[in-house]
């Protein structure tokens, strides 16, 4: 029999799940009560696109902290994969990750969550963001593949849309911002991944191949 | 992985830094969380654990020290 798949929906209460972060256990959603909570799942520690996302919401968590929103990360990995993980994103890139990350080694939460989608991969959860509420309700729901880095701009703008409608009883159109932005999109945001060697001696070659790296398993070119 | 009892059954340093803030005084989740400039879900997360190890009192919205923390810090 097939195993069943929870997949929660926008308007449904965020489910409860207690686990083991890179900042301590936590007991959700009642720890996070009061605060919206952006809570989002990559697919695996030590890639390329996830550590762009991370680096991303970095640059932002102090935009997120005035919105009064908490980022919460997850993946199917072990809290030390995590821990080792944004040592080597603080030494290589020079950013430090300032929100928790989960360690879901048994897929508990990802399976509550609907963040394994087996025809993209059976062991790697996709690109799930749940934006939660203050009173513990999903409020928005994005799903990106594994291929694809999320704008973390969007998920800004979506938190300011929705608390902008919630305080104003106000909807927001297309494309709304809620002032005048200048998106800063530069020649590095043109360049794109390559995929990370799988074996010892690719890695160790990988570094010699004339991309621009930071470190083995995050190397991008221009197209 | 504990935040404020450690495996042995000590208190960590977080947690006995936390204690003397609340010594003398009731102080809730969020004026704790301001005063240590750590995250809320982290300060909720070490009042769950010191209030179940017996070191803190719920009172109203805050929180206290019981006789316990109140011998352990003296």
């Amino acid at each position: 029999m097939e195993r069943e798949i929870s997949m929660p929906r926008i308007g449904d209460e965020a489910p409860c799940f207690e686990a083991q972060t890179t900042m301590g256990n936590i007991k959700f959603p009642d720890d996070f009560k009061g605060q919206w909570v952006v809570f989002f799942s990559h697919p695996a520690d030590f890639t390329p696109v996830c550590t762009t996302e991370f680096m991303g919401f970095a640059k932002l968590n102090e935009e997120f902290k005035k919105r009064n929103v908490q980022l919460l990360g997850l993946s199917i990995d072990s809290n030390f994969s995590h821990i080792a993980w944004v040592m080597n994103i603080k030494e290589k890139m020079g950013v430090d990750i300032p929100f928790p990350i989960i360690a879901d080694i048994d897929a508990k939460v990802a399976r509550l969550y609907g963040m394994l989608h087996p025809g993209e991969s059976a062991t790697a959860t996709v690109r799930a963001v749940f934006v939660i509420d203050p009173n513990g309700k999903i409020r928005a729901i994005i799903y990106y593949p594994l291929t694809t880095g999320r704008n973390m701009r969007e998920v800004l703008r979506l938190v300011d849309a929705l608390q902008t409608a919630d305080k104003n009883g106000v909807a927001t159109p297309a494309d709304w911002v809620p002032t005048p932005q200048t998106w800063e999109y530069t020649e590095e945001n043109t360049k794109v991944i390559v995929p990370p060697p799988t074996t010892y001696e690719d890695a160790l070659k990988r570094l010699q191949e004339g991309y621009e790296c930071r470190d083995w398993y995050f190397c991008k070119k221009g197209l | 992985m504990a935040s404020c009892i450690q495996p042995d059954g000590k208190l960590t340093q977080r947690a006995i830094e936390m204690l003397k803030l609340i010594n003398g005084k009731t102080l809730t989740d969020a004026e704790l969380a301001s005063i240590t400039q750590r995250p809320l879900f982290q300060i909720r997360a070490s009042l769950r654990e010191l209030e179940s190890a017996g070191f803190i009192l719920k009172k109203d919205e805050g929180f206290t020290l019981t006789e316990k923390a109140l011998d352990f810090i003296s």
